[in-house]
């Protein structure tokens, strides 16, 4: 009890009138969104390895049958997963929680220039060299043309400065030693029991059969990209987060 | 002219027949598989033996099927003379040339937009006696179709789809009767199983896999639970001809995650029944997962197998559970034998002598979500485990992975998802697959073959020394029933929902395996 009321009163003050709900309910709405969707998009909705959803519009959840087709089935290509299995009543707080979270949406600070953020991705960074935005850029690292969509501005920060942190699925690092001796070096991009698909830093995608080979090591903690915190400046770090909260998939 | 026509005719007639007593003796016939596991016994084992070690390298694919559904195809073909019998989903029946792949028949059925079904409108096969092959349907119906032409033959309504019931395993055909167990366990049903009369659909018997009130067992269910307390029957069961008895497995209580409002042992769900095939009373039941809390079904293919266990010749059921662990029972008595577990579990701390569950309360699902090995769909599923007579092992696609268990409340309401919970699965590289050879007495590890992930194919042996098995990334093989070792592998393109079976065409062996949206079939 003496820790309940505490989250009353938060939700009180973060919507303090959404029609047609009861004060239980939106507890019970917190607590459903905390354990299914927090991990992903923070215990406040600001974000992190999924994007925010303190935001006044959701580009894939405009109306609210939207909502619970994204929350029960998950967005295809994309880290989102289907909830279908949480219940009718669970889909329905999770879809009042969201649309309040939406509803006391501030616009996020804009700590860093935008412009000066993608300066440094194209110069200073060299991070074209791995990424692609849109047409530009060469495809080794993840494609960052919806990052700002995809990610909250906490999570692109962490991945800046360590990029071991969470090594996106398809991007893992491996080191296959052919029969003749021949290292290849590369990002794992599919395997299944017998052969495995590497894409090498040159842009050429190689394949073996996995018992042709005479070694075969993956390296799933260690990112193929160096930490920038010590490259960049904090000013520098904003920046740079600040243009890729930008990219959202618009050209 | 006349006599050869007539000849004809009386070649096709014969040949079109499967009489019990073909079933029966299936073993005569290796070329076909004319019951659901091949033979009653369960043990979806071939004992063709052309394809070997020496030369399985050089299997090669023969025809493919493919079909329009989105569905995942899960079927067992049946094989009979020269023709299989294939269900597609989510309720068409095919007759394929089984030496071309062309088909000779197609039966299609409209099935209603809002059935009720939790996991995807899906058929696993079809059974045939005499001269009739059966289907169950996405909307409760059993349909007896013409083995020649694919006409309907007689349509029996088996319940009320509306009410979240539904058929989607194969029917079992045995002596004049056509058996079938009900789907439907998130969605507030009351089990049963029924054998209908296979000439005319008329029913014949029903065992309703929840007692009702005044039977034996009903004091396990609070108040009104039993009549929404789940015990699906949805995997095809096994049958001693001798004992005259039907084995079959039963699913999780409903709800699935939150069992406060059902507190005591929910019988007879997660349980093996053994019924009288000709009454359909209950001999003897042995319940795996009492009060089940984690939609551990026990809805898994029946082995049936006799042995010597500490000196005793006996008759014997083995059962690779969803809950991790393999029990061998005596099928006569139902009396409990051993068990042991053949992949990670924590819902449990073990099982006491008799075989029951010592249930570790910290592993219950919570508002917050509780890790537990393993996950829903446990460490084996629907997809057939194999038993080769020649090696004595037990062949079983086995699941490695956990999930976080959520509760919820809920309430019953006719055809809503009736769970009280979820589940976020825990995936990713901390998620894994294997076959897995077990001592079918002891269930000791012989081998295993990892797999990149938790699969969702059954594995076939065959009496030529070969496991076949298929993996979520494509990869149809073959392992060395002995060693494990992989001999042979092919990329089918597709995550692999499916039960591997064997026939002979022309005296050649093939092989038959579905894979996302196509039946493939392999041989020499």
């Amino acid at each position: 009890m003496m820790s309940l009321l505490p989250v009353v009163l938060l939700i009180a003050q973060v919507n303090p009138s959404t029609p047609g709900s009861s004060k239980p309910d939106l507890v019970r709405a917190k607590r459903v969104f905390e354990n299914n969707c927090a991990s992903c998009h923070g215990a406040d909705g600001s974000g992190g390895k999924g994007p925010s959803l303190s935001v006044p519009k959701l580009r894939r959840a405009r109306t609210d049958k939207e909502l619970e087709s994204v929350i029960a089935y998950g967005i295809g290509g994309t880290e989102m997963p289907p909830f279908w299995y949480l219940g009718q009543e669970s889909l329905d707080l999770l879809k009042l929680h969201v649309r309040a979270l939406g509803a006391n949406a501030t616009p996020p600070l804009v700590q860093g220039d935008v412009s000066k953020g993608k300066r440094l991705f194209y110069d200073k960074g060299g991070c074209a060299a791995c990424h692609t935005v849109g047409a530009e850029g060469r495809a080794y690292g993840p494609d960052l043309s919806d990052v700002g969509a995809r990610r909250g501005s906490a999570a692109l920060r962490q991945s800046l400065a360590e990029p071991n942190a969470d090594i996106v699925d398809g991007f893992v690092l491996v080191r296959a030693v052919t029969a003749q001796g021949e290292k290849v070096d590369g990002i794992r991009v599919n395997q299944d029991n017998f052969s495995i698909q590497i894409l090498q830093p040159s842009g050429r995608f190689r394949s073996f059969r996995k018992d042709a080979l005479s070694e075969l090591h993956e390296y799933p903690n260690e990112s193929a990209m160096p930490s920038y915190e010590t490259i960049f400046s904090e000013g520098e770090l904003q920046d740079l987060v600040a243009y890729l909260s930008s990219l959202r998939g618009e050209p | 002219m006349k006599f050869l026509l007539a000849a004809v005719f009386l070649a096709v007639l014969l040949s079109a027949q499967v009489p019990y007593q073909r079933i029966l003796n299936a073993d005569q016939e290796p070329q076909n598989w004319l019951t659901y596991s091949r033979t009653y016994d369960g043990q979806h084992y071939s004992p063709l033996t052309e394809l070997t070690s020496a030369n399985v390298a050089g299997l090669k694919s023969i025809w493919t099927y493919q079909i329009y559904d989105k569905d995942h195809f899960e079927a067992t073909p049946i094989a009979v003379d020269g023709v299989l019998y294939v269900s597609e989903p989510p309720d068409t029946v095919l007759a394929l040339d089984a030496r071309t792949g062309r088909r000779l028949w197609r039966y299609i059925r409209g099935v209603p937009n809002d059935i009720h079904v939790c996991c995807g409108r899906v058929n696993r096969g079809v059974a045939i006696l005499d001269n009739t092959v059966y289907v169950g349907t996405l909307d409760a119906h059993l349909i007896a179709l013409n083995a020649t032409n694919g006409t309907v033959q007689w349509d029996t309504k088996v319940a009320d789809y509306t009410g979240g019931y539904a058929l989607t395993g194969a029917p079992l055909a045995i002596d004049g009767k056509v058996l079938i167990g009900i789907a439907g366990g998130e969605w507030g049903i009351r089990g049963f199983i029924d054998a209908y009369d296979s000439k005319t659909g008329k029913q014949l018997w029903r065992f309703w896999t929840i007692p009702g009130p005044g039977e034996t067992g009903h004091q396990t269910w609070p108040v009104d639970t039993w009549k929404t307390g789940g015990a699906s029957a949805w995997v095809t069961g096994s049958y001693d001809p001798d004992l005259n008895l039907v084995y079959w497995g039963t699913g999780n209580p409903g709800p699935d995650w939150n069992p406060d409002g059902r507190p005591g042992d929910n019988l007879y769900s997660c349980s093996l029944l053994a019924l009288d095939a000709n009454t359909g009373t209950l001999k003897w039941h042995f319940q795996f997962t009492p009060h089940d809390s984690h939609d551990y079904d026990s809805t898994a293919v029946p082995i049936l197998v006799d042995g010597v266990v500490r000196g005793q010749s006996r008759k014997l059921l083995a059962f690779a559970n969803r809950n991790a662990f393999y029990y061998l029972l005596d099928r006569v008595t139902g009396q409990f034998i051993a068990a042991k577990p053949y992949s990670k579990f924590t819902w449990t701390k073990g099982l006491d002598d008799s075989g029951r569950p010592q249930v570790d309360p910290s592993m219950e699902p919570s508002e917050t979500g509780t890790l537990v090995w393993p996950n829903l769909y446990g460490a084996t599923n629907w997809f057939s485990p194999s038993y080769s007579p020649r090696t004595k092992l037990v062949y079983v696609s086995v699941r490695e992975q956990s999930s976080y268990f959520y509760k919820y409340e809920t309430q019953y309401k006719p055809g809503e998802y009736f769970v009280g919970g979820g589940e976020r699965v825990v995936g990713g590289a901390k998620a894994y697959g294997a076959v897995r050879a077990l001592d079918a007495l002891t269930g000791d590890l012989k081998w295993e073959f990892k797999l990149e992930s938790p699969p969702w194919s059954g594995v076939l042996s065959t009496g030529g020394g070969l496991v076949f098995g298929g993996s979520m990334e494509g990869n149809f093989y073959a392992l060395d029933a002995l060693t494990g070792k992989p001999l042979w592998d092919y990329q089918t393109g597709s995550a692999m929902y499916s039960n591997i079976m064997s026939f002979a065409v022309d005296g050649k062996q093939r092989i038959a395996v579905t894979a996302g949206h196509a039946l493939f079939v392999f041989g020499l």
